[in-house]
C-alpha cells in the first residue's frame, strides 16, 4: 500500500473516530501511530512514539502555556473585567450603543491579560449584560457584543492558540504575539462599528435610555492600572527584548497573583483554585499536543501535503486561491470543531501546503486565529455562544445565535485587509529586538 | 496538587531569576533545566485528574442525535481507545526509560537523571490510564443500574 493511500485512509479514519466521540487527542494519537506503522514498521513507531512525550512535554516553550494561562486565570478571578468594563463605560458614556462599544473595548483589553475566548467572554457577560438589559438593548445585542468582544481573547496577544500554533509550527512566540497585536486592535474597531451600526438598526432612532453617570473619567481609567501595568510589563518586556516569553509569562502570573492580594481581590484558596484549573487546562492541552505530534510525524511520512500542494497547483488554484479555500474549510470546520482541536488536527496538512504558495508561517498563524475565532460565535458549535447561554438564562440561545450573526462581517473584513496588506501582520513582528 | 506546586516553583524560580540577573547579576543556576522538568510536572501530573473527570476535548455533536443507549456504547468506546492509546505510549517509553537509566543521562545544567523524568512520564500515564478505567467502570455500574 502507498504511504499516500494510508495517509488518505488515516485522515478518514481520524475523522471517523473523532465523530463517534473518541477523545480528539486519543483519535490523533492511534491514527498517527497505527499510520506510522504501516508505512515505517512497528519497531519504528514504537521509537517514535516513545520519545515524543519527553520531547514535547518538557519543551522549555512549553512553559508558557501554563504561566499565561495562570495569569489569565487570577485575572478572570479576580475582578478584573469589572474594572475595565466600569472605566469603559465611562470613557464611552457619550457615544451611541455606549454599552455595547464599552463591553467590547473592556474585552480586548482583558484579552490583554486573558489568553482564553471563553474565558473573556464568560467574565464580560457577567460584569456587563446585566447592565445592557437594564438600559433596555434588545437581548441579541447584547449577547452579540459580549460573544464578538470574548474572540478578542485569544487574538489580542497574550494568546493560548498562538502558543500552541508556535509550538506546533516551531514558530517564535515573541513574534506570533507582536504580529497578531495590530490585527487585534483592527478588530476591536470593526466590532464597536458593527455594535453602533446593529444598535441602530434595532432600535431606529430611539434614543438611548442612560443612566445618571456623573463619575469622572481619569480616576476611573486610573483604577485599571493594574491591567495596564501587567500588559505592558509583560508584552512590553518581550517587545523590547528584556524578557524570553517564558520569563514574561512567569512575571506576569506572579504580577497578577501579587497584585489580586495587595487589593484584596482573592482569598488564598481562590489562588490554589487557579493553579488547580489551570493544571488541568494544561495537562489536556498537553496532551492533545503530544498526539497532535504523533500524528504530525505520520503525515510528514505520508508525503500528503506534498502531493496536496502539487495537486493544488496542477488544477491552476493559485495563491489566493488556495488561501480562500482554506478560509473556507475552517469555517466549515469551525461550525462542528473546537478551536484547538481543528489546530491541532489540520495544521501538519495545511501550514505546508500554504508554505509552498509563499505565504508567511506567522502571518498564517494569526489568519488562523481569526478563523479559530468565526467558529467561537457562528452557529451550531460556537462555545462563547454557548458560554453566555450558561450564564444569562434570560436570553434564549436563538437570540444569542441571531446576535451574533451581525458580528461574524468584521473578522471576514479584517481576513480581506490581511490578504490585501499582510503588512498589516508583519510589520511589528519585524521591529522586534 | 503536585502539578499545582510545580506549577509554583516554574513560576517562582523563573521570576527569582529574572530578578536576581537585573539586580544582582546573579542568575539562578539551572533555571532552564528546572522550567523543562517543572512544564513536564504540570502538564502530565493532572492527566490522571483529567482523566477521571473526563475533561477530555471530544467532538460531541452526535450526543443530541443519538439514542442514550447509542451514546452510552460511544462513550464506552471512547473509554477503552483511550485504555488502548495510555497503553500503547506505556509500553514504548519504557524502553527509553530504561536506556536512560543505563545510560546515566543527565540534565546539562543540574545534573537531573533523565530516566527519572521518564518514570514520571511512566507513572502519570499509568496513573490516568488506570482513571479511565475506574470512569469506564463508574458507567458500566450506572448504567446497569439504570436498567435495574
Amino acid at each position: 500500500m502507498s504511504p499516500l493511500l494510508v495517509g488518505t485512509m488515516g485522515i478518514a479514519a481520524l475523522v471517523l473516530l473523532i465523530l463517534v466521540r473518541i477523545p480528539v487527542a486519543v483519535a490523533l494519537g492511534l491514527v498517527g501511530f497505527v499510520g506510522y506503522a504501516a508505512i515505517e514498521g512497528w519497531p519504528r513507531a514504537g521509537l517514535m512514539i516513545g520519545g515524543v512525550p519527553i520531547e514535547f512535554a518538557s519543551m522549555y516553550t512549553m512553559s508558557v502555556v501554563p504561566l499565561f494561562t495562570l495569569m489569565g486565570a487570577v485575572a478572570a478571578r479576580s475582578g478584573l473585567s469589572a474594572d475595565l468594563f466600569r472605566a469603559s463605560r465611562i470613557l464611552f458614556r457619550g457615544a451611541r450603543s455606549s454599552l455595547s462599544v464599552a463591553s467590547i473595548f473592556a474585552s480586548a483589553l482583558f484579552g490583554a491579560v486573558c489568553g482564553s475566548s471563553v474565558a473573556t467572554a464568560l467574565t464580560m457577560s457577567k460584569v456587563s449584560i446585566p447592565e445592557m438589559m437594564r438600559a433596555g438593548y434588545p437581548p441579541q445585542l447584547a449577547a452579540g457584543a459580549v460573544a464578538a468582544g470574548g474572540t478578542l481573547g485569544i487574538l489580542i496577544p497574550p494568546s493560548l492558540i498562538l502558543m500552541i500554533y508556535a509550538i506546533i509550527a516551531q514558530q517564535s512566540v515573541a513574534k506570533l504575539f507582536a504580529a497578531a497585536l495590530i490585527p487585534g486592535l483592527i478588530l476591536t474597531a470593526l466590532y464597536i462599528l458593527t455594535a453602533i451600526a446593529y444598535h441602530r438598526v434595532l432600535t431606529g432612532a430611539t434614543p438611548e435610555r442612560r443612566a445618571d453617570d456623573k463619575e469622572p473619567l481619569l480616576p476611573a481609567l486610573l483604577k485599571t492600572w493594574h491591567v495596564i501595568a501587567l500588559f505592558g510589563l509583560t508584552l512590553g518586556g518581550i517587545y523590547f527584548g528584556w524578557f524570553t516569553p517564558t520569563e514574561a509569562a512567569a512575571i506576569g502570573a506572579f504580577g497578577a497573583i501579587g497584585l489580586s492580594a495587595a487589593l484584596n481581590r482573592s482569598s488564598f484558596t481562590e489562588s490554589v483554585g487557579c493553579f488547580l484549573d489551570t493544571v488541568r487546562l494544561v495537562s489536556s492541552l498537553v496532551f492533545i499536543v503530544i498526539a497532535s505530534a504523533i500524528f504530525s510525524y505520520f503525515i510528514v511520512q505520508t508525503g500528503i501535503s506534498n502531493h496536496l500542494a502539487d495537486s493544488v497547483k496542477a488544477i491552476g488554484l493559485g495563491p489566493l486561491g488556495i488561501i480562500i479555500a482554506v478560509c473556507v474549510l475552517y469555517i466549515v470546520m469551525g461550525a462542528f470543531l473546537e478551536g484547538i482541536g481543528m489546530l491541532l488536527i489540520t495544521v501538519p496538512i495545511t501550514l505546508p501546503l500554504v508554505l509552498s504558495f509563499g505565504y508567511d508561517p506567522i502571518w498564517f498563524g494569526v489568519l488562523l486565529v481569526i478563523l479559530i475565532e468565526i467558529g467561537l460565535i457562528h452557529p451550531p458549535m460556537g462555545m462563547n455562544l454557548f458560554a453566555i447561554n450558561a450564564v444569562t438564562k434570560d436570553i434564549t440561545i436563538f437570540d444569542i445565535y441571531k446576535g451574533s450573526a451581525p458580528f461574524l462581517i468584521a473578522p471576514l473584513v479584517l481576513i480581506a485587509l490581511m490578504i490585501a496588506y499582510p503588512e498589516i501582520v508583519l510589520w511589528l513582528p519585524s521591529q522586534i529586538k | 496538587m503536585l502539578g499545582a506546586i510545580a506549577l509554583g516553583v516554574m513560576m517562582l524560580c523563573t521570576t527569582y531569576d529574572v530578578v536576581a540577573r537585573a539586580a544582582f547579576e546573579r542568575p539562578l543556576h539551572g533555571v532552564v533545566d528546572i522550567t523543562e522538568i517543572m512544564v513536564l510536572g504540570v502538564a502530565l501530573l493532572g492527566l490522571p485528574e483529567v482523566c477521571l473527570r473526563d475533561e477530555q476535548i471530544r467532538v460531541d455533536i452526535l450526543d443530541g442525535l443519538v439514542p442514550a443507549g447509542v451514546l452510552v456504547a460511544l462513550k464506552l468506546i471512547g473509554a477503552i481507545a483511550t485504555i488502548a492509546f495510555m497503553t500503547v505510549l506505556l509500553l514504548n517509553v519504557a524502553q527509553p526509560m530504561v536506556d536512560a537509566y543505563r545510560f546515566g543521562d543527565i540534565k546539562a545544567d543540574t545534573g537531573f537523571p533523565v530516566y527519572l523524568l521518564y518514570m514520571l512520564i511512566f507513572f502519570s500515564l499509568l496513573a490516568a490510564a488506570l482513571m479511565t478505567l475506574a470512569s469506564l467502570v463508574r458507567l458500566l455500574r450506572s448504567n446497569t443500574e439504570v436498567r435495574l
